[in-house]
């Protein structure tokens, strides 16, 4: 089954949920207060969630300021080289 | 260079280096010999497909299988810039190897990665193993904050949307299995950096066995970097496309 389709059924089955518990008439009323804006603290928990998986990411994202040395040492035995090849 | 051939082998199949350039007269050089210093102990041929580069990229190519051999250095151009999906495509009706290695000849991607490619993936049986910058060992160097940034929200973004069993997404330094690389490549329809996504992420819905393998990626020594804002644009659209259609 396709992603996409996949996203859209529990999609479908959270609004279908949400629906009912909007309906729902037996409810306590302190829940009947919040249920119209869980949708906005789902997306707001799902961006929330997003941007820490990105700044946890670029916290960890690893600076290699060693390999830009270790390339030059490589360019300049390639240099070599290449000098030694059309030398003989 | 002759006493590598005569030297025992840490695996007995032939790895095919498929190399697109344009434009990489500077670079070629170096990466060619990169590869013969690393790969010493294994079998492979390198496969140069260049989209007919104005900046003499194709001569320096000529005297390099004069250095190494032209059965080593293998010279496949094309008339023109016809992009990096086909460019694979092209490379492939060459290969005479078990498995194709796909890098870049800006030294993006150093080859003394490969030895680790190569084991990783005669250790696992991997019908894949990707670079990855973005697990423990891996890293870059010589983006800015909003390179980095740029880079790690893209990878964020086709994580949501997408649900790939890997890390690294728009990295292009992997080693695949000939028949995969044949079967996947025949399905992509993507052009520029949502190809190398469009690759792994119909790799996984096959159920293909992918493994990584972290990697410093060293941003380009010499020549102009092709990321740009019409790029960024192309990704995005490549991206929902992706997501509707995978």
């Amino acid at each position: 089954m396709k992603l996409v389709w996949k996203i859209c059924s529990i999609f479908t089955a959270v609004v279908v949920v949400w629906i009912l518990l909007l309906l729902a008439k037996d409810l306590a009323s302190s829940v009947h207060l919040i249920v119209p804006y869980i949708s906005m603290f789902v997306i707001m928990s799902l961006g929330c969630c997003r941007l820490g998986v990105l700044s946890y990411g670029m916290m960890v994202f690893r600076f290699c300021v060693e390999e830009e040395i270790l390339l030059q040492k490589d360019i300049e035995e390639q240099k070599h080289f290449s000098r030694s090849v059309v030398l003989s | 260079m002759a006493d590598a051939d005569s030297a025992p082998r840490k695996s007995p199949h032939l790895y095919s280096i498929i190399i697109p350039t344009y434009n990489e007269c500077l670079n070629i050089a170096l990466i060619c010999y990169l590869l013969f210093k690393h790969l010493k102990d294994y079998n492979f041929e390198i496969i140069i497909v260049d989209d007919a580069s104005p900046d003499g990229t194709q001569d320096t190519v000529k005297k390099l299988q004069t250095i190494y051999g032209e059965d080593k250095i293998l010279l496949r151009p094309r008339a023109a810039k016809l992009g990096l999906g086909t460019a694979y495509v092209h490379g492939l009706k060459y290969v005479s190897g078990d498995f194709v290695i796909i890098l870049d000849a800006d030294l993006s991607h150093h080859p003394k990665y490969l030895p680790n490619f190569i084991r990783k993936q005669l250790e696992t049986d991997a019908d894949i193993v990707t670079g990855t910058r973005y697990v423990n060992g891996g890293g870059v160097h010589g983006w800015d904050l909003r390179r980095k940034l740029t880079s790690r929200g893209a990878n964020v973004l086709a994580h949501t949307l997408l649900w790939p069993r890997v890390s690294d997404l728009t990295g292009s330094f992997r080693l695949y299995k000939k028949k995969v690389l044949e079967e996947v490549v025949q399905t992509c329809v993507s052009k520029g950096y949502v190809f190398q996504m469009e690759i792994i992420v119909r790799a996984t819905r096959m159920g293909c066995r992918i493994e990584e393998v972290p990697i410093t990626f060293v941003d380009r020594v010499y020549g102009i970097s092709k990321l740009g804002g019409t790029e960024i644009v192309q990704y995005l659209k490549g991206l929902f496309w992706l997501f509707l259609t995978t």
